[in-house]
């Protein structure tokens, strides 16, 4: 046992630890040989003890399966709480039973805390969210003008505003006819302009194609400065010509009588 | 890890054919004299002229099953017959020896019965002398094996004692101090096992740890008998 004990490693689960049952007056009504009402507990009582039982000084409920920030911080504290510092060497490799405990806690939690929550969901309707906006509107169509601050604080407590709800979930606000609300136009979203990516051959082509139109309209430009030219000559040249004025006649009777 | 321990290990495979598992250990069951004294069953003082209070004062603390059953199964009764086995062995092996004395052989002198086992590795021997030490008291008494129940001497006594009769009586004519005595001698002294109220005439004379422990190791290897008796008391030898 004095090994085990300078091992420090082996927890008195692993040891197999019990103690006896203990032989007192709860015997005797056991056996049958005193009645209950018979029976008085004692202030001196023996209580099972595990006196000897001391053969894990303070050593932490650790193995190799948990993670090693777990067991840093657990080597950590036994040190703090007793100045010694456990090898990795002293701690074993798994916890009695074979998987840890917690983690077979943690699933059975897990498990229960999702139960228990789904039966408050189940219980418990959800509740709706209290707009803002339509409480004021509810404050101004029960007649007060202007609300007091009291008002105000009493409007924000949400046992107030579920008071008024009815079983239909409708308020009594609602029923009455509200002012016209101003609308709010929502807001349209821009088409954004997405710029494609554009190949290099295709970059060149354009190139090429704008330089040769380039090379058409300054012909096209040349042509029409050249004819803009030639009519303002033939204009002047026109002016400068003198018509007789019984041809002028003609031609103004002509047009009428057409 | 280093364990200083003083001797070598020891690995002793299995002296029977049963398994760890397959055991039960019966842990002595600490008594609260004052609690039954209040309820008009005085019993400390049978036990006080026996000189067992410090036995029962030693009952109250843990037990390892796990280590009794590991010490259980590969315990061996080390007595005069076993020992002249070991001597026999060793000529057997070297007929040199033939005629020369244990120490000659190179074994320990044997000076007593013991229980010879280990536990995880570590040699461990029970004696007389280390259970007087264990439950502080002397080794002084007397026991006496093989009483037949139809006719011993002891029968009239007993009879006369518990059922204040000459004829063998039964259970539910025993006292209340008596059915109680017969209990602590069930559970403590003389675990029994497998049930049965009715004590056997060796369990009404006298009780002897010692004796016992090697009656019961030899009904588990021979009989495959699976209760191993004083769990706390072995425990307590471990301990110490």
């Amino acid at each position: 046992m004095k090994a085990v004990k300078q091992s420090k490693i082996i927890t008195d689960a692993q040891l197999g630890t019990m103690t006896g049952k203990i032989i007192n007056g709860h015997t005797l009504i056991k056996m049958q040989l005193i009645k209950k009402e018979e029976f008085n507990e004692l202030n001196t009582n023996l209580k099972e003890s595990y006196v000897v039982s001391n053969l894990m000084d303070d050593f932490p409920p650790i193995c190799r399966q948990y993670p090693p920030g777990v067991r840093a911080h657990f080597v950590y504290e036994h040190w703090k709480r007793t100045r010694e510092t456990i090898k990795y060497d002293e701690i074993p490799e798994t916890m009695y039973g074979g998987a840890l405990p917690i983690a077979r806690e943690r699933k059975s939690k897990k498990k229960a805390t999702s139960e228990a929550v789904d039966i408050e969901e189940a219980s418990e309707p959800k509740k709706k969210k209290a707009k803002k906006g339509k409480d004021v509107h509810q404050e101004q169509a029960t007649g007060s003008d202007v609300p007091s601050n009291q008002e105000e604080v009493q409007d924000l407590e949400p046992a107030k505003i579920l008071d008024k709800r009815t079983r239909s979930g409708k308020t009594f606000g609602s029923s009455q006819s509200l002012p016209p609300q101003p609308s709010i136009s929502k807001k349209k979203r821009k088409p954004s302009i997405r710029k494609m990516k554009v190949s290099t051959y295709v970059e060149e082509e354009d190139a090429q194609v704008e330089v040769a139109t380039d090379l058409v309209s300054r012909e096209v430009k040349r042509k029409k400065a050249a004819d803009v030219a030639a009519l303002q000559k033939v204009l002047e040249i026109a002016k400068n010509i003198e018509v007789p004025a019984e041809v002028r006649m003609k031609e103004s009777s002509g047009e009428e009588a057409q | 890890m280093q364990i200083d321990t003083g001797e070598s290990y020891q690995i002793r495979g299995s002296t029977m054919s049963l398994e760890e598992c397959e055991l039960t250990v019966q842990v002595e069951n600490p008594v609260d004299f004052k609690s039954l004294a209040h309820h008009g069953c005085e019993l400390r003082n049978y036990y006080q002229t026996q000189d067992l209070d410090n036995y029962f004062f030693m009952l109250n603390g843990p037990s390892y099953e796990n280590l009794v059953k590991h010490f259980w199964v590969r315990g061996e009764v080390f007595d005069c017959h076993a020992a002249r086995m070991e001597e026999h062995e060793k000529v057997l092996i070297d007929p040199t020896l033939g005629g020369k004395t244990r120490e000659e052989l190179g074994l320990k002198p044997f000076t007593c019965t013991e229980i010879r086992s280990s536990v995880m590795g570590i040699p461990v021997s029970i004696t007389e002398e280390v259970i007087k030490r264990t439950i502080r008291r002397t080794t002084e008494g007397s026991f006496e094996e093989g009483l037949d129940d139809k006719t011993s001497p002891w029968n009239d006594v007993v009879n006369l004692t518990m059922f204040n009769s000459t004829k063998k009586g039964k259970y539910y004519d025993l006292k209340m101090e008596y059915k109680l005595l017969l209990k602590i001698m069930n559970e403590n002294l003389l675990p029994k096992g497998g049930g049965g109220d009715q004590p056997s005439l060796e369990h009404r004379v006298f009780l002897h740890f010692f004796n016992h422990m090697i009656w019961a190791l030899k009904e588990s290897q021979n009989s495959n008998r699976s209760w191993i008796p004083y769990g706390r008391l072995l425990s307590e030898i471990f301990h110490q």
